[in-house]
């Protein structure tokens, strides 16, 4: 029994040294192909949105909620369906930033509307210097 | 004499030139144009500051080469500080002069530079800059435009949505995306009447089979009335930034045009 445990003690010990040397052994190419498989892709990475501007803001309780529930939709739902917004200023961020600065009614109309026009067809429609290198449509908030 | 001797005597004699070169255009002052003009060239604009900063000169010259600085490294509102400070001298070189109304053609703050500079005397290159200003200030019919790089073309388009009235668009969103048809957007109203259609036969059949007061139909006339109501603010918002884009698009276009017939160096 003292032999086997000894004898399995050493296997496991020699497993070790192999897979030690193995690694110290590894060619540049299997490095290379080991850091390109496991580097994160920048793209993949989550947005981290925040919530509002603060210093802005006047802190409507409506607005507010209204906000909340955008910033629960951006962080939540969006990453789940993986939406791809067809704007520079997502439809979600810019109805945000509309409600932030026009109020609950007009922000939300402003929003909506873009929302109905998020389309690739549209995107001919724009002049080229309202399209970004990325392809996507320039909407400031004014 | 032995040469070694010959060899350090030259040295000793060039190192007091070059040494006398350095300390006298410290003293008196003056600025190296051409070591400015390689900054420039080379865009290093750490070592281009530092120069500007630590070069003792007059006043207005040192303003001068700042406003250039800044006019590079597209620092406006540092720019029209120093060039308030330097104006006698910046509209004099008229490389300057044609780089900056370049520059301010599609900026924002065009209106304030070719403020600055309508009432003086221009050189040519800046002159015909000035024309396209002067065509968004006050739009022409009776243009003459090269009819090179679409210039007539996007004027025209440019007129077009100049004579639109947003209220007009406002009020034509009665019928869903009749507002965009006025403006000329053409894919919006497509977009958003098949949309409005589909919305509205949803919410009527939804009333039909459930009743008013159910919450399905409640939600779908929600929808509803919402992008319906979006579409006339939509409309009015659209046809300001119509206006907005045709002229900038008219005024990139100038800005291709302009760059494609004149050579422009800020030194």
């Amino acid at each position: 029994m003292k032999l086997l445990t000894i004898c399995s003690i050493l296997f496991y010990i020699s497993i070790g040294f192999v897979a030690l040397s193995q690694d110290s052994t590894k060619t540049t190419l299997q490095k290379l192909v080991i850091d390109v498989t496991f580097t994160t892709n920048p793209n993949s990475e989550q947005k981290v949105r925040p919530l509002m501007n603060i210093q802005n803001n006047r802190l409507n309780p409506i607005n507010f909620l209204a906000i909340g529930l955008m910033f629960f939709y951006q962080n939540v739902i969006s990453e789940q369906i993986s939406a791809n917004c067809m704007y520079e200023i997502s439809c979600s961020e810019y109805t945000k930033r509309n409600i932030q600065k026009y109020g609950l009614v007009k922000g939300t109309l402003i929003g909506l509307h873009q929302l109905s026009c998020c389309t690739s067809y549209i995107q001919s429609q724009y002049c080229e210097h309202r399209i970004n290198s990325n392809g996507k449509i320039i909407n400031p908030v004014n | 004499m032995e040469r070694s001797s010959i060899q350090s005597i030259k040295l000793t004699f060039l190192f007091l030139m070059l040494y006398s070169c350095l300390t006298t255009k410290e003293a008196l002052g003056q600025v190296d144009f051409f070591f400015l003009k390689h900054l420039s060239e080379n865009q290093l604009k750490k070592e281009h500051f530092t120069y500007l900063e630590k070069v003792n000169t007059s006043e207005d010259s040192i303003f001068y080469f700042k406003a250039k600085y800044y006019l590079q490294y597209e620092e406006d509102s540092l720019f029209f500080i120093a060039f308030k400070k330097s104006k006698i001298l910046f509209l004099k070189d008229s490389n300057a002069l044609n780089f900056a109304s370049r520059y301010f053609i599609v900026n924002e703050n065009r209106e304030l530079w070719f403020n600055e500079i309508d009432s003086m005397t221009l050189p040519k290159i800046t002159d015909n800059i000035l024309l396209f200003h002067k065509l968004i200030m006050k739009p022409n019919k009776n243009f003459d435009l090269p009819k090179s790089f679409k210039l007539s073309e996007k004027y025209l388009c440019y007129l077009k949505a100049e004579s639109k009235n947003p209220k007009i668009a406002f009020m034509l969103s009665v019928v869903p995306g009749l507002g965009e048809v006025y403006i000329g957007n053409w894919k919006s109203f497509l977009i958003k009447f098949t949309s409005q259609s589909i919305l509205i036969a949803q919410t009527l059949e939804s009333n039909r089979n459930l009743g008013p007061y159910k919450p399905l139909t409640i939600i779908n006339f929600g929808f509803f009335s919402g992008f319906y109501f979006s579409g006339f603010i939509g409309a009015y918002r659209d046809t300001i930034q119509k206006k907005k884009d045709t002229q900038n698009d008219f005024l990139f276009h100038a800005k291709n045009y302009i760059n494609s017939i004149y050579h422009f160096s800020l030194y």
